[in-house]
């Protein structure tokens, strides 16, 4: 009795210990997900221009570097510069135009690396922006041309008493009075057209139909063309401002902070007065580089050297260079530059657009470490032609 | 073996597992061991989790948390950096776009099923003095379904050509990527594990209890307990976003009263009341960027922890008749806030940690078993066992699983 009674207490406490799990039951979880076609991938069939024709060397400044920073643009210097800039964004209103020392720096430092994300995308656009204008004004000029001589507008003559001082209309008869000068003026061009006003009583003239026509449409494509060229000198003025404006705002920076925060490149688009430009060559499958020359200088804020140096793949200053595809066909382009106060260690994309942007090298994360041993991020980029 | 008299007992391990409030499994009782009296007991509990009530009472699945809005703002909220936070303001500016324009929705769901397998080992050091030591063994199964629901084409398409017109093609992979698998694709950023399906079998914490009998009579009893909760589980991984954790890693020291008053030989009504004091420790936690997401790359390793402390009421009915038994019961029980600190960030973010920890719960419990007691002394059954089966639905509560509870309870004399 005593054996049965300890196997069976035994056997009750096996089946204690005996475990007797359950599975949970499998969840699920909505899905729907776009088709996937937004990354460009790599073309080798271009040649590209070895001439940079703009760069950016940029350092993003952080909150500990703008919390002494204390900069109204709009009431100082280079206020027409960014009066001009923000004028022409839709956006500006989002964008901050002061900086105190008693705001919050965190927001300072938001408000300072918002510019220049918007100065560098203001910058592509408004270059693509005059590729259409441009070929707007070439478009419409030779529209123009070719209405002036199919309509013979230099046929209506102006019968004038005295010829106007310069820049005024000449108030003209469309026939020879007893008061007009013996020889009539011919308007060739509708932008010379603008100069040629009747003076009153002309109505019943044989030509004054053919005179209103032909000032009224001259009026109106001249206008179109002034209002495209007026828009493209406007936008040329602007790139050039928003790139002053970052270079504005960063040098105010550098002043109450202890790192260089940017660099200027001599280019094409801003070449260095009496010294070369940057250059950079592929080979023709662009798998690697022959030649890389950036001439840079520096803010006369916080750097050890100013003037401009040349830093290169045969000087060593840069280095590491290599070019590569990721597995989503993205062409990346890594190397280190060795400046005198940092080190910039760029792996950027290399993208070719069909339109005037051309190739662009953009790294908008690129590590910078400072001789003094701070690090900060950045941006690097270089733009080419596509010959 | 010792001679067992007719009155069993149940050591009660409590209802509280570690941490959190949990539905309770066991009747209250003030009965004790008999000197030199051994039992042991088996408790095994099922739970699944698969919803909650969150901090307002209202019932809401408990992957919910998964479940958000991707926004601009919320996009740049996570982002920690001036210059990253910027960079997306910037594409959301030149797009004419606002903060909360969205471009879908992560989804995500979870559910858990718990088995705790809970060996009870008491003896009755004396006629009023028992002492027990209960070893909890937790097993675990969780899955995860993660997704995502994209909203807002035009919004996709408008962004990837504007990351294309700043020539980051490398921008383009990684928004993609991102919307199509946020969560997955947050988790990995933050330095959090992959969440997948997990299965875990792990010691949960041991509980060392003393209830000593302090008033007998024919119709009423009391008992008061003491307890000791150790630290032996495991704590939720802080490298994992959801998990299943066997213990919390502090300790408990818990006190309590249980009362009986026995309306006939048959009918018992119990009640009782108890309080466990979580003791404060330290303890590595993740320490929130936002106030609406735990999700957070920032870890504290040293972060300064004072769990609530927890009271429970119950008021039970057992009937008992020739080794049948009937029992029903009512329990509420609270837990307060969690509170936390440490240097590392800001105080705020701490506080944030905070929410949704002030707990409350109502359950009722049923029980039916049988045990051998009866036919033990007609020497008609070898062993005095104890078998109960009990079922625990959760009326209400705040911030508490909602799921009800099955438990088996298995006793053996000797």
């Amino acid at each position: 009795m005593n054996k049965t009674k300890n196997y069976f207490i035994l056997s009750v406490i096996s089946l204690m210990v005996i475990a007797c799990g359950r599975e949970a039951d499998m969840p699920t979880a909505d899905t729907l997900i776009f088709e996937q076609t937004g990354v460009r991938a790599f073309s080798t069939t271009k040649t590209l221009s070895s001439d940079i024709r703009a760069a950016t060397i940029v350092v993003y400044p952080t909150t500990e570097d703008v919390k002494d920073l204390e900069f109204l643009p709009l009431e100082g210097t280079t206020s027409a510069e960014w009066q001009g800039l923000l004028s022409d964004l839709n956006y500006a209103d989002r964008l901050a135009t002061s900086f105190t020392a008693a705001s919050d720096a965190f927001e300072k430092a938001l408000d300072v690396t918002q510019l220049i994300f918007a100065s560098g995308r203001y910058r592509d656009e408004a270059l693509k922006r005059v590729e259409v204008l441009d070929a707007l004004i070439a478009n419409e000029t030779a529209k123009l041309e070719d209405y002036e001589i199919e309509n013979r507008i230099d046929e209506i003559d102006c019968y004038y008493v005295d010829r106007p001082d310069y820049g005024e209309p000449y108030m003209c008869s469309l026939s020879a009075t007893a008061e007009t000068r013996s020889r009539p003026k011919a308007f060739y061009t509708c932008e010379d057209w603008a100069r040629f006003e009747l003076v009153s009583g002309q109505e019943p003239e044989t030509n004054y139909t053919r005179y209103t026509e032909i000032k009224t449409e001259c009026d109106k494509r001249s206008k179109d063309l002034l209002a495209y060229s007026d828009e493209s000198t406007l936008k040329k003025t602007n790139r050039v401002s928003a790139e002053n404006v970052v270079l504005d705002l960063l040098l105010e920076t550098e002043l109450v902070t202890n790192v260089v925060l940017a660099a200027k490149v001599a280019t094409q688009e801003k070449p260095d007065d009496i010294g070369p430009e940057s250059v950079i060559t592929f080979s023709s499958d662009f798998s690697s580089v022959t030649e890389f020359k950036l001439y840079v200088d520096f803010l006369p804020g916080n750097a050890t050297k100013v003037g401009y140096g040349e830093y290169s793949l045969s000087n060593g200053a840069i280095k590491n260079l290599s070019l590569y595809t990721t597995s989503a066909g993205i062409k990346k382009m890594k190397f280190t530059l060795v400046l005198p106060d940092m080190t910039i260690d760029v792996d950027g994309d290399l993208t070719i657009d069909d339109s005037v942007i051309g190739a662009r090298l953009v790294d908008s994360q690129t590590f910078v470490k400072f001789n003094n041993g701070e690090e900060r991020r950045g941006v690097f980029k270089i733009e080419l032609d596509v010959l | 073996m010792k001679k067992i008299l007719a009155s069993a007992m149940v050591l009660l391990v409590g209802s509280a597992f570690a941490g959190d409030l949990k539905a309770p499994f066991a009747f209250p009782t003030s009965r004790v061991l008999p000197k030199g009296v051994r039992n042991l007991s088996t408790k095994g509990l099922l739970a699944t989790a698969s919803e909650k009530f969150n901090g307002n009472g209202d019932v809401v699945a408990l992957g919910d948390p998964l479940n958000s809005t991707i926004t601009f703002q919320k996009v740049m909220d996570s982002k920690k950096e001036a210059w990253e936070k910027s960079a997306i303001e910037n594409v959301m500016n030149y797009l004419g776009k606002n903060s909360g324009d969205s471009f879908g929705t992560a989804t995500g769901n979870v559910n858990v099923v718990a088995t705790a397998r809970v060996p009870v080992f008491a003896i009755g050091l004396t006629k009023k003095l028992t002492l027990g030591l209960a070893v909890p063994v937790i097993k675990s199964d969780m899955k995860v379904a993660l997704g995502v629901v994209q909203e807002n084409e035009s919004l996709h398409q408008e962004m990837i050509g504007a990351l294309n017109a700043s020539g980051a093609s490398s921008k383009v992979e990684e928004f993609m990527s991102k919307l199509s698998a946020p969560v997955a694709e947050k988790l990995n950023e933050y330095g959090y594990n992959e969440l997948k399906n997990t299965q875990k079998d792990e010691i949960g914490d041991i509980k060392v209890v003393a209830k000593y009998n302090f008033v007998t009579s024919e119709k009423f009893s009391a008992t008061g307990q003491f307890d000791v909760t150790a630290p032996t589980g495991k704590d939720q991984d802080v490298n994992k976003i959801v998990d299943v954790a066997s213990g919390d890693d502090q300790t408990d020291l818990g006190i309590g009263v249980f009362v009986d008053y026995f309306v006939t030989p048959e009918f018992t009504v119990s009640g009782t009341i108890g309080y466990t004091g979580q003791l404060p420790d330290t303890n590595p936690e993740r320490i929130p960027e936002v106030s609406y997401s735990k999700a957070t790359p920032d870890i504290d390793y040293n972060t300064k922890r004072d769990l609530g402390d927890m009271t429970n009421v119950q008021l039970a009915g057992m009937w008992s008749y020739k080794g049948f038994n009937l029992g029903a019961g009512y329990s509420y029980q609270t837990k307060s806030k969690d509170r936390y600190s440490g240097g590392e960030f800001s105080s705020e973010r701490y506080d944030w940690l905070e929410q949704d920890t002030k707990q409350k719960m109502e359950a009722l419990q049923l029980t039916a078993g049988l045990d051998t007691i009866y036919l033990f002394k007609k020497k008609a059954f070898p062993a005095p066992l104890r078998v109960m089966v009990s079922y625990t639905n959760v009326l209400s509560g705040e911030n508490v699983v909602k799921d009800p509870l099955y438990s088996v309870d298995l006793n053996l004399f000797f």
